[in-house]
């Protein structure tokens, strides 16, 4: 018998889905090896039949977006008892992603951004959906929207992450062969399918160990071919974002904006950047004095256009500073 | 984690114990995790205190051990050595500092009761993640860099020296001597200065195992105590010391005259190239180029011209050299009190008050005036002169503290006034501080020979007359507090008795060597009473008035200590270092290089064949800019790792119930 | 910046040349004086010994009527700057006696906050705020033949100053430098001119106007400059008096700095309040010019004073 394999799409893009793909026909090997018992995305299969297995039925099951209400979670408790081994698969199950910014409002700000003060809705009777709602017909109910978002790990034990947004095609094959390869199996808890530095390791650009005097963001400035985007003044997340992507934003003249998750041992990437860049930023020669030293480093600082966007697109739910990051 | 803490509280007699409510604290940490055994001490760091620890690390199986007791500055050594005494590795012990940092500063017993809980938590919490270390230890480099030409380097070189270590004495005059080279007598027994001085100086010149450096400055400084290297930057001289012989035909030659504001203070004139002065040491002249005709028009050169060894180099560079110590001894001495900053003293307004330096080049029989007391006009012996003391000490608006010598040099300058003029003079003094052998009886003598003492803060000096007899003279114009009046005190003279303060660049000498200033700017030292050339920079020491105003006597002493100690340093030949240094985590470091340029003491390195950074232990000063900076988390400090500081902070956030407030 | 300006009873009066003056020069500086509305008399040297709670009261007064948008107050006359000063320090330091002024200001509906306003004296906002460099580029027809006795007097620079010590304050100097003139090393600059006391007890009060005259001739003076309406009263009304009295034959011109600065800056002599002085500063622009008739001031030490007190 084969073993089973379920993969599951909570509050996310899709991506991750996509992502499985990108190991092109390795999908096929995938498939032989695997029953692909519960995938929406993939084949046909409900709620209610997935109930209907036993505990431990599924051998492994992919988990991927964060946990933003509570089908999400109802999905995520059923998938946990039905699975021998769960992984948070993607950034939004492995830290929030982007979904988790929205921690930084209100349930109540998000509908009535959503509802009431959105410039293509018409809703002349200002309504916003309930979790339950009478009509003609009956009763008409949605899951109830949580107060903020979680990743999967905090709502149920996880047994392996997988980062990424989605996770790199060369890596999702790394995680397979894991599970399919006949190795012992890595102690639960292992984050899968990346790199055990940062991402500068597999940047090509040069460090030339300059500082940076002032920010800029991506439209201000071309930057130099080949060499660090961050000592040109560009906000890269690389040396506080994990390594497995193959630096692929770098190489291709973008900063990287994070989505591989802090390395190992970091428990907050965004205030990690955030001290670096307190330390390698240059105030320049004409500050005499920590007094005007410090204004300087606070003028640069605070003209950084959404810090939290900036910092925490990825780690925001899952960071030490949770919601209190600010705008 | 299963541990074996032990906690110990020491009462410290009725220092913490009569603030805080130790039986509470012990009550609460007991509830702590890992917490074995807690125990209150009148005393801990008495030999039976100590015999406690010992006895429970064997008897109960402690792994680690907390002492809240006082700063861990003070005992800290004392409780490790004991964990060593039990055979417990000596990290694995942490003072918490329950007294200098809450009961001597609480507002009420109460409040000092509830943070020493949360600290002692803290520190509970924090021990449980000290690793046994075992610290390096490495071979002292038994050369000695002392930074100072004056007595106090002097004297420091001179006896490293004579116990037959190296020594390089750098010096940024021209010369050896500092303000003692001035100074004409020594108070209270009126002996020669440069009588007792130049010999040492002397000394210094022919002793083979001193490298003499004048003209120079220390540049940078790294590495720590064993190690150093420093960098000494040594200015051009302009004359070769190797070539000249000392005829002085150079500055016979010069045709550009100035005002010495250097060795004679203002009051005599020199050239442009010339000898600092009569025994300078090296004895070799100095062209001083912002002075020099050749080096504002491009014409002159008749040093060079007249020099009979070729010894005159006009193009010579500045020199910069790498030297390695093992210690170095500060010794930068002090710098006078600008006496024009009090304008209503008059100091540059009027021709005939004067400075004290000033009056000490006046009363130098090779001074400029061969040791004649006169007015500013070279010729006049004054029939009246007033020394006002405390200018710019003891006074709110300059320097609160007590510069501790110029009563006693005001005195001496009384007392050679009246003795080679005759003239009445009158001391305006606030109180008269005259310790030290044979002080006080100087004061006596000069009471009895006739010297005036008026005491009170003088208002101003002026020279607007109100009566006939105050036509012509300076008028000193002062409450005498004695009698309670205003008075008006006309002379034809004043001398201002300036403070010691610290040198403009103490603050730049103190970023560069590791150490720091205290209010008043002179450098600190590691302790008042018991530690009082040492710093909290090891192998760093200091040594007079950089240190704080003192006397010549106390200045030899303090140099003497601190050649003591470096030599107790050389002798034991080797240093343990400190494991508060930071270390990159090699497995996880990604070569970002973002530390590599803020390290202080450039004790970072990029391996460019595996692309990682690295720290040379030995040069690391254990600031933590470093692991502040790495944004891969992988830079971790010894003593402060995020694990061990992480744990502290949530024991300090752990309320009474034993929830901790932040799950971090 | 705004400053609520409080003129001071004295300027509608005895030194309406103060007045003129510093508003003319005021204005070519673009300083902008807003005069607090319905303000009273400080209550100068006198109500302090009388009442001193009352005497706050009155002082404190007049800060409670700044405009809001005003956080600083500036007074051109050293006795109502220290006055004002003053009861804003009280009221800070002493929240007890802050309390009990605003009981009384309580009567007409008023209250002051201790730490709203600055006290400033106009020459610091002359020397600060505007800047020597800016005070200079104004200067058409520097003074370079003047040789000024700058005297600022006790109540100006005590007990704290901004102008350097109390007893040898240096600011306005620089100020006559920048407007070309050589500010003399005056000795009594700091010095009292006397106050009131040419009218209680002359001797003593034309004693110690004669010292600081015949200091400035001294230094070499041709003309004296001054910061407060009572020195200029003293020092330029009284000169007559002590020339008699003395023997001496003192004719110093006495004029406000902000009539100095005005002259330099090529003011005309009536746009500055020039023609109301005792000795005009008309000698000093080489004009002959009519005296002030002085006849009509009390002034003969023998008519008011009868205690002949040796002042030591």
């Amino acid at each position: 018998m084969k073993p089973k394999f379920a993969m599951y799409w909570a509050s996310g893009c899709g991506g991750c889905e996509i992502s499985l793909l990108e190991i092109h026909d390795q999908i096929l090997r995938f498939a032989e090896v695997f029953e692909i018992v519960f995938c929406p995305c993939l084949v046909d299969g409900k709620k209610e039949d997935l109930a209907k297995l036993g505990d431990g039925a599924i051998d492994l099951t992919f988990f991927n977006g964060a946990i933003r209400n509570q089908e999400d979670e109802d999905m995520a408790r059923l998938l946990r008892t039905k699975s021998r081994i769960l992984v948070a698969y993607g950034s939004c199950a492995m830290e929030g992603c982007v979904p988790g910014l929205s921690n930084l409002s209100t349930a109540a700000d998000h509908f009535e951004a959503v509802y009431l003060k959105n410039h293509t809705t018409v809703n002349p009777e200002a309504v916003i959906p309930g979790s339950r709602s009478e009509v003609a017909e009956g009763i008409l109910s949605l899951p109830v929207f949580a107060a903020s978002v979680r990743s999967l790990d905090q709502v149920v034990a996880v047994d392996y992450l997988v980062p990424g947004c989605p996770p790199e095609g060369v890596q999702v094959e790394k995680v397979i062969e894991t599970f399919v390869g006949g190795s012992p199996l890595p102690p639960s808890g292992s984050l899968l399918g990346a790199g055990e530095r940062a991402l500068c390791e597999e940047c090509p650009r040069v460090r030339n160990v300059r500082r940076p005097t002032r920010f800029y963001r991506a439209h201000q400035q071309i930057p130099e071919e080949g060499v660090c985007l961050l000592e040109q003044g560009f906000i890269c997340l690389g040396p506080a974002t994990r390594s497995g992507c193959g630096a692929r934003c770098p190489r291709n003249n973008m900063v990287c904006i994070g989505c591989y998750g802090p390395p190992p041992g970091v428990d907050d990437q965004g205030a990690q950047m955030i001290a670096a860049l307190g330390s390698m930023l240059d105030p320049g020669k004409d500050c005499d004095g920590e007094v005007e030293r410090t204004q300087r480093l606070d003028e640069l600082f605070s003209g950084i256009v959404d810090p939290a966007g900036t910092f925490y697109t990825f780690s925001l739910a899952k960071s030490m500073l949770g919601g209190k990051v600010g705008r | 984690m299963n541990q074996r803490i032990g906690v110990y509280l020491c009462r410290c007699g009725a220092n913490i114990g009569g603030v805080i409510d130790v039986s509470a604290v012990a009550e609460y940490v007991r509830s702590l995790d890992g917490v074995a055994i807690v125990r209150e001490n009148g005393f801990m760091c008495s030999e039976s205190g100590q015999e406690l620890l010992v006895n429970d690390i064997k008897d109960h199986g402690l792994d680690r051990v907390v002492v809240a007791a006082c700063s861990p500055h003070l005992h800290e050594e004392t409780f490790r050595m004991a964990a060593v005494r039990a055979g417990l590795n000596p990290f694995l012990v942490v003072v918490c500092n329950v007294r200098e940092q809450i009961a001597w500063i609480a507002d009420s017993g109460q409040a000092a009761s509830v943070r020493a809980q949360s600290q002692v938590a803290a520190t509970v919490a924090r021990v449980g993640y000290q690793r046994e270390i075992v610290p390096e230890r490495v071979p002292v480099n038994p050369a000695t860099l002392v930074v100072g030409g004056g007595i106090a380097g002097i004297e420091a070189a001179l006896r490293i020296a004579s116990a037959g270590y190296g020594v390089y004495l750098v010096e940024q005059g021209p010369s050896l001597g500092g303000h003692m080279a001035q100074l004409d007598t020594t108070f209270p027994a009126l002996e020669c200065g440069a009588c007792i001085l130049t010999p040492r100086m002397s000394a210094v010149a022919h002793h083979p195992g001193i490298t003499l450096l004048t003209m120079s400055e220390v540049e940078a400084v790294a590495g720590g105590i064993g190690n150093f290297t420093v960098r000494v930057r040594t200015n051009p001289r302009s004359v070769s010391p190797e070539l000249c012989n000392g005829c002085g035909i150079c500055e016979e030659k010069c045709p550009k005259r100035v005002v010495d504001t250097g060795h004679n203070a203002g009051l005599g004139n020199r050239k442009a190239i010339h000898f600092p002065f009569a025994q300078a040491v090296p004895f070799v002249p100095v062209l001083e180029r912002s002075d020099c005709l050749y080096f504002s028009t491009g014409k002159c050169r008749l040093c060079e011209k007249f020099c009979p060894t070729g010894a005159i180099d006009l193009k010579e560079k500045e020199v910069f050299r790498e030297i390695g110590v093992g210690q170095i001894i500060i010794a930068t001495g002090y710098s006078l009190f600008n006496a024009a900053r009090i304008s209503q003293y008059g100091y540059g307004r009027f021709a005939d008050v004067f400075s004290a330096l000033e009056m000490e080049r006046m009363l130098s029989s090779i001074g400029p005036t061969g040791g004649k007391v006169v007015r500013r006009d070279g010729i006049t012996q004054p029939k009246r002169v007033a020394i006002i003391h405390c200018v710019g000490s003891r006074d709110r608006n300059y320097h609160e503290y007590c510069s501790k010598v110029c009563c006693m040099y005001s005195l001496k300058f009384a007392r050679q006034i009246m003795e080679k003029t005759g003239a009445e003079v009158f001391n305006f003094y606030i109180d008269i501080r005259t310790p030290g052998k044979g002080c006080e009886e100087f004061y006596h003598q000069l009471q009895e020979k006739g010297g005036y003492f008026i005491r009170g803060r003088v208002a101003m000096v002026m020279e607007a007359a109100f009566t006939v007899t105050e036509e012509g003279h300076l008028i000193v114009q002062v409450e005498d507090t004695m009698i309670g009046r205003t008075r008006r005190i006309p002379v034809d003279m004043v001398i201002l008795s300036p403070a010691m303060e610290p040198r403009g660049d103490a603050v730049q000498l103190a970023t560069k060597f590791g150490l720091s200033c205290d209010v008043n700017g002179f450098l600190s030292e590691a302790h008042a009473k018991v530690s009082p050339v040492a710093t909290m920079n090891p192998g760093v020491l200091i040594a007079g008035c950089c240190q704080g105003p003192k006397d010549i006597a106390e200045t030899v002493a303090q140099a003497g200590a601190a050649a003591g100690q470096v030599l107790a340093t050389i002798a034991r030949g080797e240093v343990v270092i400190d494991p508060v240094r930071a270390t990159i985590d090699a497995d996880h470091c990604c070569g970002c290089r973002i530390c590599n340029d803020l390290c202080p003491c450039q004790a970072i390195t990029y391996d460019g064949e595996r692309k990682i950074s690295k720290i040379i232990t030995l040069l690391c000063c254990g600031c933590g800019t470093c692991v502040a900076a790495c944004p891969s988390g992988v830079i971790d400090m010894g003593q402060f790792t995020g694990d061990q500081v992480v744990a502290e902070i949530e024991g300090l956030l752990r309320t009474r119930s034993g929830d901790t407030t932040h799950g971090i | 910046m705004k400053y609520a300006y409080y003129p001071g009873c004295s300027s509608e009066t005895l030194s309406s040349g103060y007045e003129v003056s510093l508003q003319a020069v005021s204005h070519l500086l673009g300083l902008e004086l807003v005069t607090i509305p319905d303000w009273n008399c400080c209550g100068a040297t006198e109500y302090m010994a009388v009442s001193r709670l009352a005497s706050y009261a009155v002082a404190a007064r007049n800060l409670a009527l700044v405009p809001e948008d005003c956080h600083t107050v500036v007074a051109s006359c050293s006795a109502c700057f220290l006055n004002l000063k003053r009861v804003e320090v009280v009221m800070t330091d002493y929240p007890e006696v802050g309390e009990k002024v605003n009981e009384a200001m309580a009567a007409g509906g008023l209250s002051y906050g201790p730490g709203r306003l600055q006290i400033r004296h106009i020459l610091d906002v002359f020397l600060r705020d505007i800047g020597l460099e800016h005070i200079q580029e104004q200067v058409t027809k520097p003074l370079s033949d003047l040789q000024v006795a700058p005297y600022y007097g006790c109540m100006l620079v005590r007990p704290t100053s901004c102008f350097g010590q109390p007893e040898y304050p240096v600011g306005m100097d620089t100020l006559l430098g920048a407007l070309g003139a050589v500010p003399l090393d005056f000795s009594l600059r700091g010095y009292c001119c006397g106050g009131h006391l040419p009218q209680i007890k002359a001797d003593t009060g034309f004693e110690i106007i004669h010292r600081i005259l015949n200091n400035a001739e001294k230094e070499g003076a041709n003309c004296i400059a001054v910061a407060c309406p009572v020195c200029q009263l003293n020092l330029d009304l009284y000169q007559r008096d002590v020339n008699l009295r003395y023997g001496t034959n003192f004719e110093f011109p006495v004029l406000f700095f902000t009539q100095l600065m005005g002259l330099a800056f090529g003011l005309k002599e009536e746009e500055l309040g020039l023609d109301l002085e005792a000795m005009t500063g008309g000698r000093l622009l080489g004009e002959a010019r009519s005296q002030h008739d002085t006849s009509g001031y009390p002034g003969d030490g023998e008519a008011l004073g009868g205690n002949r007190e040796e002042i030591s």
